[in-house]
């Protein structure tokens, strides 16, 4: 489903990717953790071409999704179609939520199908009501996000990746910026979506969510991997081991 | 004709007056136009990753927001530049659309740099193109911003737009000035040329309030803000 090889990226002298690999399934979820500044966020922002990585190759349903390196030896945006294409095939939900504010919550879910891929708004329109409904919000279609609580804004942005009908979903930390009696509503969203056979990526520090819901758990270190596998025996490994005894849970 | 009846050369030169006021009015919206595209240009030129524009863009704002309209008004209308004779309404156009671009560039810049990137970030990731996402996130976004110092510049540019007078473009202020040599009621007439003006300055106002209420009602308020506001009322 996604493929990465030999991902490197770096920001001026500072290396936060260095040589990653990493092989996405269809239908598998996958929970990345790590302590901060390990490059989780750029290696899941280098996926959809949120973060343009130095060198490596990335391929999504075996299609690459860009360009070697040019003669000055970087590596330049991908053309809009096929960039456009990736994004359209891979959602993203942010630690922000990063909903626009200007817009409803109907009409936020409805910008992707209907703006960039061109769906008739009678056909989306149901289909968002439908997606509100099944995180419980669909009172709140005609609501602005501001009028949202953190959890609810963050449950709104999953319907809003979900109605790009996408292959995979991205989580970047998508509980770190909530108030911890929100956290559960979120989660909770997240374990039906991975029950239903979603492939999710998640960025997270939810040890608790990483062990119960993940199939596989990667942590990375210094810009590299440094275990990955099943979260029962990730969790063994003494490098997460001390990693953990850092957290207050 | 010596000194007349109160209200007389207000009812007799309110066409003349009138006409003036639509000459001001067509160069001051054509200005607006030219200045707030060009103001485009150059803001966007200002945000480049190319230090060449960038450059010729700090350049230009320098130059125009640094030289008075009055010195533009008068090195366009009688200098023949770039050995173009230029009439004193185009002349008037010209001057007034470069002046006022460099402070709109400088407005629409702070209004770009406004907009959130996570909401820009949000656009790319639903896979908007680059001129989707600038007119369903960028403008719709920066516009809130923009709104209250952009009018209050369009307030500014009618107001200064009296200067065009002195190359005989026949605005507002010129019409004024034949109605008192004439009549030598300069009280009344300026009075009524005021009243003008000050019509003109408050639709724009009207305008400033009725989109800030717009964009300011689904952008800037929160429910809870909101809600206090309504139980004050």
């Amino acid at each position: 489903m996604i493929s990465i090889t030999g991902l490197t990226k770096s920001y001026g002298s500072k290396a936060v990717l260095k040589d990653v690999d990493l092989r996405i399934l269809p239908g598998e979820v996958v929970a990345i953790i790590g302590p901060s500044g390990a490059g989780k966020s750029t290696l899941l922002r280098c996926i959809n071409m949120l973060e343009v990585p130095d060198s490596g190759q990335i391929h999504v349903d075996g299609r690459q999704v860009f360009y070697k390196p040019n003669v000055r030896g970087k590596l330049g945006l991908l053309d809009q179609f096929r960039l456009t294409w990736l994004r359209q095939e891979i959602s993203m939900v942010f630690q922000q939520f990063n909903l626009w504010p200007h817009r409803t919550v109907l009409e936020n879910l409805l910008e992707g199908p209907v703006i960039s891929k061109r769906e008739k708004r009678p056909s989306a329109k149901p289909r968002a009501l439908d997606k509100l409904r099944s995180v419980g919000l669909e009172e709140k279609a005609d609501a602005y996000p501001a009028d949202l609580s953190g959890g609810q804004q963050q449950r709104v942005a999953i319907c809003r990746a979900l109605m790009m009908d996408p292959k995979a979903i991205l989580f970047d930390e998508p509980t770190s910026a909530l108030d911890p009696e929100l956290v559960n509503e979120v989660l909770d969203i997240m374990t039906k979506l991975a029950r239903s056979g979603m492939t999710m990526v998640i960025v997270t520090h939810e040890m608790k969510f990483a062990r119960e819901v993940a199939d596989r758990v990667i942590f990375m270190e210094h810009g590299g991997i440094v275990a990955e596998g099943p979260p029962a025996e990730v969790f063994q490994h003494p490098r997460l081991r001390v990693y953990a005894s850092h957290l207050s849970h | 004709m010596g000194i007349s009846e109160p209200g007389a050369v207000a009812a007799e030169y309110f066409p003349i007056f009138l006409n003036g006021a639509l000459t001001t009015l067509a160069i001051v919206a054509a200005a607006i136009v030219c200045a707030t595209v060009l103001g485009y240009l150059v803001a966007t030129m200002r945000l480049s990753r190319n230090r060449g524009l960038r450059i010729f863009a700090a350049a230009y704002v320098w130059l125009f927001r640094g030289l008075p309209l009055m010195l533009l008004l008068f090195f366009f209308y009688y200098t023949q530049p770039f050995g173009l004779t230029l009439d004193a309404f185009t002349a008037g156009l010209v001057a007034m659309s470069l002046n006022s671009a460099s402070f709109f560039s400088e407005i629409i810049r702070a209004g770009l740099k406004s907009v959130n990137a996570g909401h820009l970030e949000a656009a790319d990731s639903v896979g908007m193109n680059p001129v989707q996402k600038f007119l369903r996130v960028t403008a719709p976004e920066g516009i809130r911003l923009m709104t209250p110092p952009y009018i209050n510049n369009c307030i500014i540019m009618l107001k200064e737009s009296a200067q065009i007078s002195v190359i005989t473009v026949p605005d507002l202020m010129l019409q004024g000035q034949k109605a008192y040599n004439s009549t030598y009621n300069v009280m009344e007439t300026l009075g009524v040329v005021a009243a003008m003006y000050l019509l003109m300055t408050s639709l724009l106002m009207v305008l400033q309030i009725a989109i800030e209420k717009k964009t300011g009602r689904k952008l800037g308020t929160t429910k809870s803000l909101r809600e206090s506001v309504g139980s004050m009322a």
